[in-house]
């Protein structure tokens, strides 16, 4: 008796060893099984991991081939015109006695060196305005410094005109992070335009402002406006209207274009209020800044 | 006592214009073509002021600026920018190496060149 006791407990002694083995057996290739998914996952994981890299250092060598190209077509492109615009306007102090028929020769002329020279700085600041998120630089700057220089080198450009700048300074000086290069663009724009289309004796009015966590940019002129049926477009490119293009022969309707990319890639929002023709004009951007200083 | 500058400009026709008009208006005008050439000239005569343009054969402008304000010697010798390189981180990259200023040339016109240097002294 005892003994078919002891076989008993032998047996299921050992059937349950068995089936602990089995138990054993079956995990084991479970974590096998796991343990080989894990590995293609995190190879797939790191293969990924690669071929980002991989893509994000294409990328970045594309952009700096992209920069490197623009800059060295821009100054090919500026030698050849700066040598015929140097040269011409030297010719032009030195023979004051000119016969005014040669003389406008020549000087039309050089308005079309200036005419290309204009479409170059043009074209170098629509493709400056397409850069995207990866490609801005953030330097902490002044901006209403940029403002005023921007001031003094229109008053500079278009030194034959009567037409007084107001500027308003609310800001304050504490630096932001912004792309100064961009931002410049943005003010030269607005503010040349305004210049441009604005007559003799009139005025313009700038004002710089912080408007919630905004910075707040705005351009009023006395200047021809912007007419009603034209309004739609006017952030378009090659859109002018004939009045604008009356009285600013050298554009090509790019510049509007540009700062609204401009203000779009940097995060803001731009806009114009224009009563109609002959009423003036006020743009304006709002753009989300940083200042470090004040941050904390 | 005349001031003198120094024009470092590879462009011969560009470089002897703007010396001309400047050394009509009183100033004393040097006048070399690479970066090299500069280098030894600031080193010897100490001009007040130097016109830097930036694509010059062998070392070009951007070194120019680091190596004169990297010595105790010429440091303190100003340097104004007159390229046609002019996108604006090659403007910021003058000016942080420690140019005074950056002017694109194709922007500019000669006889600006001297207002340029007039309003430089007048300001120092």
């Amino acid at each position: 008796m005892f003994e078919i006791i002891l076989y008993l407990i032998i047996f299921c002694l050992s059937s349950f060893v068995a089936y602990l083995t089995y138990r054993i057996f079956f995990l084991q290739k479970k974590l096998i099984e796991s343990e080989r998914k894990v590995e293609t996952t995190s190879k797939t994981l790191i293969q990924k991991h690669i071929e980002q890299l991989d893509s994000n250092e294409r990328l970045q060598k594309l952009l700096q081939t992209k920069t490197d190209f623009v800059s060295i077509a821009s100054h090919q492109l500026r030698s050849p015109l700066t040598d015929v615009k140097w040269g011409l306007s030297f010719f032009l102090d030195r023979h004051r006695d000119l016969v005014p028929e040669d003389r406008d020769h020549v000087n039309q002329i050089l308005v079309n060196v200036d005419r290309m020279n204009h479409l170059i700085n043009e074209l170098l600041d629509f493709v400056a305005s397409e850069a995207g998120t990866s490609e801005q630089k953030k330097d902490l700057v002044n901006v209403e410094l940029v403002v005023r220089r921007v001031i003094k080198e229109a008053n500079n450009h278009f030194r034959e005109k009567t037409v007084t700048v107001h500027p308003t300074y609310n800001y304050g000086p504490e630096p932001v992070l912004i792309d100064v290069g961009l931002i410049e663009i943005a003010f030269t724009n607005l503010i040349h335009n305004a210049f441009h289309y604005t007559p003799d004796n009139k005025n313009v009015y700038i004002l710089t402002e912080q408007r919630g966590k905004q910075f707040y940019f705005e351009v009023r002129d006395e200047g021809v406006g912007v007419p009603k049926n034209k309004q739609r477009h006017i952030f378009s490119r090659f859109k002018r209207s004939p009045d604008a293009i009356k009285m600013n022969s050298l554009g090509i309707g790019l510049g509007l274009h540009i700062t609204k990319n401009i203000v779009d890639n940097l995060g803001g929002r731009i806009g114009f209020v224009s009563a109609g023709e002959g009423e003036g004009a006020t743009f304006y951007f709002y753009i989300p800044v940083e200042r470090p200083t004040t941050a904390g | 006592m005349k001031k003198s500058v120094l024009i470092i400009d590879d462009d011969t026709f560009v470089g002897s214009m703007a010396a001309r008009l400047l050394q009509e208006a009183e100033y004393e005008v040097r006048r070399v073509d690479t970066g090299e050439a500069g280098i030894n000239e600031v080193q010897e005569a100490k001009p007040d002021l130097v016109l830097l343009d930036i694509g010059l054969p062998g070392i070009d402008g951007y070194e120019v600026i680091k190596t004169l304000k990297g010595e105790p010697d010429t440091a303190d010798v100003p340097i104004i920018v007159l390229s046609n390189f002019g996108q604006p981180e090659e403007m910021e990259r003058s000016k942080k190496l420690g140019a005074h200023a950056h002017y694109v040339k194709a922007n500019t016109e000669p006889r600006e060149i001297v207002n340029l240097v007039d309003e430089f002294f007048a300001s120092s």
